[in-house]
């Protein structure tokens, strides 16, 4: 409890004192941050509470950008009611589509998610309303270069804070407990008289929410988007990685991880043009050796930190 | 005494390094530009980057820039966008609040274009990009952008040109073009054109991407009689349709492909069959334009390869026109005010570039010429607008070769 407040806290502080210390590019890239942690914890939603790992979470990604493109410049709306909308839409396509493919598991829901990305992908490519495989453009917004930058890192900031309160609520509640139990024994959840198909929906519709939001405020801060870059499937897999790294199914984790691996990656290709890839990806492989809980449990456990931590982890893992 | 005449030397010998150095610090125009150097955008990507520095350093070479009386040399930041707008977007950015470019160099591909074009808008720095061709890039108005490569929906413009001026001149005209977006604009442009000139558009039909066979639409050009053929997709369905048209003996008066006829492996697999093929380009290492950097082509083309080990293509000639066009500009503005320089760059007359002479149209977009290839001899020529090849035409009959 006590840890929970001072992490909100935390986002809080340093997330309001960032933009007034830096530049439009710091802002910029802060932004970015904030829509991966959206999206990271989104997905820790139903990949690390509820247990259904979900390769194809980008494609509410894609939904939610897309829906306020049409809506901003086909429909004319304003930006609040097209972010609320496409939150929304896609939240009901994510319940929607939830009761079918959520009655697989394990592999195969995996399977399913990344084949939904993929055929909504090709819909939207194929619509004469998304204007097809060329792209569209949202209106410009009509305020000042610095408050405009502002005007989306809030937005983004807003967001996550409101993910997290709200995921704080559930999570201590008979939905969240709902939640754990069906990743833990969705058997003995289903004989315990919860209603796992409801509930596994609702995880995934809540899931698509988030990320339909982040995908709402990136379209608009990027003026233009194309069908292939907001439901390509490396998104997907950057969001699991997050949230491996920051630490799957706690509140902060996938947070923690998206600051850190955002920074990690910018810093990298900043310093070694080409070759950053390689060594992005050994961090990767590396972390996942040693600390195979995230970022989050060497903080909470750190009166074991020590060389003695990371090889009870190789063992455990037995590398 | 003599100690101290040393360190007299020595200081007014630093102060003068020093003034030198600074001075040489200041005197330097920075273009930036974040492109794909990763991902699956990276091997056009590093033709860009290639050709850039290499112009750069030529201007560099024949001394710079001339700013008021000031020489200036141009210097390139480079970052990498991972072949992802987003991280492109986010790069333009960093190079016109942190870095403090002067002006902005495009990436590689219309979809990555455009986000980073609107960066640019948002700040007033000019962009000439050499590697998005699509009108989605120059429809929306941004004053910022200026792009070198040729309009899609006039690749055929040249080919069509050609025709008319044949004697007996064609009449009906048959057009195959791919489903993607770049050839769906070749293809519907080519219509346009050919209607505007008077021909009959006896077939007009789409295929999708990669397919392999195209009997029945090579049936229906030769039922409907068309003399001219004109097909817009890539390579492999180039290969396959000519193949296919020789097993049909369908043999019209001119048969054009856009892909295929000026790259090796469609020679390779088609061998003296792909004789008498037309091509189109926007340029070829053929051409002979006189430059400002270079020359002329040959010249570019031969200090290109000497260099990088490869011929240079259309992405190459494009990159280099973009810096030539950037160092014409800011001498004629005689500033470095980003405003400036952008009308300078939009004023662009009739430029010598190895790429051949640049004009913008009031959307940015470079009025674009193509030219007619011919493969002759198993190599391919130039030969509309002439330059000193003899196109043959119609083409002889598949038996009769």
């Amino acid at each position: 409890m006590k840890g929970t407040l001072f992490g909100f806290a935390l986002i809080i502080i340093i997330g309001i004192f960032v933009p007034f210390t830096a530049g439009n590019f710091t802002i910029r890239l802060a932004t970015d941050i904030v829509i991966f942690a959206i999206l990271a914890s989104s997905w820790n939603i139903i990949g690390g509470y509820t247990g259904y790992a979900s390769f194809g979470n980008i494609v509410f990604f894609g939904v939610g950008a897309y829906a306020t493109a049409v809506l901003m410049s086909k429909a004319g709306l304003g930006f609040y009611p097209a972010l609320i909308l496409s939150g929304l839409i896609a939240c009901v396509y994510g319940f929607a589509i939830g009761f079918p493919i959520l009655r697989l598991k394990g592999h195969y829901f995996a399977i399913a998610t990344l084949g939904l990305a993929e055929a909504t992908k090709a819909l939207v490519q194929n619509l004469g309303l998304t204007e097809g495989n060329s792209g569209m453009y949202l209106p410009m917004p009509e305020m000042g270069i610095d408050a405009s930058y502002m005007f989306f890192y809030f937005n983004a900031l807003g967001i996550l804070l409101i993910l997290l309160i709200v995921m704080y609520f559930i999570l201590n509640s008979k939905l969240g407990y709902g939640f754990v139990a069906i990743r833990e024994d969705e058997d003995a959840a289903d004989s315990l008289g919860i209603n796992t198909t409801i509930f596994k929906s609702i995880s995934f519709g809540l899931s698509g929410l988030f990320t339909g939001m982040a995908g709402s405020v990136y379209a608009y801060q990027q003026g233009f988007i194309k069908p292939e870059p907001v439901f390509i499937v490396t998104k997907t897999v950057k969001m699991i990685v997050m949230a491996v790294f920051g630490g799957v199914g706690s509140l902060f984790g996938p947070v923690i991880g998206a600051v850190s691996i955002e920074l990690i990656s910018n810093y990298l290709s900043e310093h070694f043009l080409v070759i950053h890839t390689i060594f992005f990806g050994s961090i990767i492989i590396l972390a996942v050796i040693f600390a195979p809980k995230g970022i989050m449990d060497i903080i909470t456990a750190r009166k074991k930190l020590g060389l003695s931590y990371f090889l009870e982890n190789i063992r455990k893992n037995r590398v | 005494m003599f100690s101290r005449k040393l360190l007299l030397m020595l200081t007014s010998f630093l102060l003068v390094f020093a003034f030198s150095f600074s001075a040489y610090a200041e005197n330097v125009i920075k273009l930036g530009c974040a492109i794909s150097f990763t991902g699956s955008k990276s091997r056009t990507g590093k033709l860009y980057v290639d050709s850039y520095k290499f112009a750069v350093d030529k201007v560099n070479e024949m001394g710079g820039v001339n700013v008021n009386g000031k020489n200036y040399k141009f210097e390139l930041v480079f970052y990498d966008d991972k072949s992802d707008p987003t991280e492109s977007a986010r790069l333009v950015e960093k190079l016109i609040t942190v870095d403090k470019v002067d002006f902005l160099l495009g990436p590689y591909s219309s979809g990555i274009t455009i986000p980073s074009s609107i960066v640019a808008r948002r700040y007033r720095i000019p962009m000439i990009e050499g590697g998005g061709a699509s009108s989605k890039i120059f429809d929306k108005g941004n004053k910022y952008i200026f792009g070198t490569l040729p309009r899609a929906g006039d690749y055929f413009r040249s080919t069509l040109e050609f025709l008319t001026k044949q004697d007996p001149r064609p009449e009906k005209i048959a057009i195959l073009y791919a489903d993607d977006k770049f050839d769906v604009s070749v293809g519907e442009g080519a219509k346009a054109i050919a209607e505007e000139m008077g021909f009959e558009v006896v077939e007009f039909e789409k295929y999708s991407e990669g397919a392999s066979d195209f009997t029945s639409a090579i049936t229906k050009a030769k039922k409907a009689g068309a003399e001219a053929t004109l097909v817009a997709g890539h390579t492999e369905e180039a290969i396959n349709f000519i193949q296919q048209s020789k097993e049909l003996n369908y043999s019209p008066n001119l048969l054009a492909l856009t892909v295929g006829p000026s790259e090796a492996d469609f020679r390779k697999a088609l061998g003296k069959d792909a004789n008498y093929i037309y091509g189109v380009a926007s340029w070829s290492a053929e051409m002979n334009f006189e430059g400002t950097l270079f020359e002329d082509t040959q010249a570019f083309v031969k200090q290109f390869t000497d260099k990088f080990g490869y011929d240079p293509d259309y992405h190459n000639a494009s990159g280099v026109a973009d810096v030539a066009i950037y160092k014409d500009a800011v001498e004629r503005a005689n500033s470095l005010d980003p405003q400036k320089v952008r009308d300078a760059v939009a004023a662009t007359s009739g430029l010598k570039t190895i790429y051949g002479p640049v004009d913008f149209m009031d959307n940015g977009q470079i009025i674009g010429s193509s030219v007619v290839l011919q493969i002759l001899d198993g190599k391919v020529r130039q030969v509309y607008p002439a330059s000193g090849y003899d196109a043959v035409y119609p083409m002889p009959e598949w038996d009769k070769r």
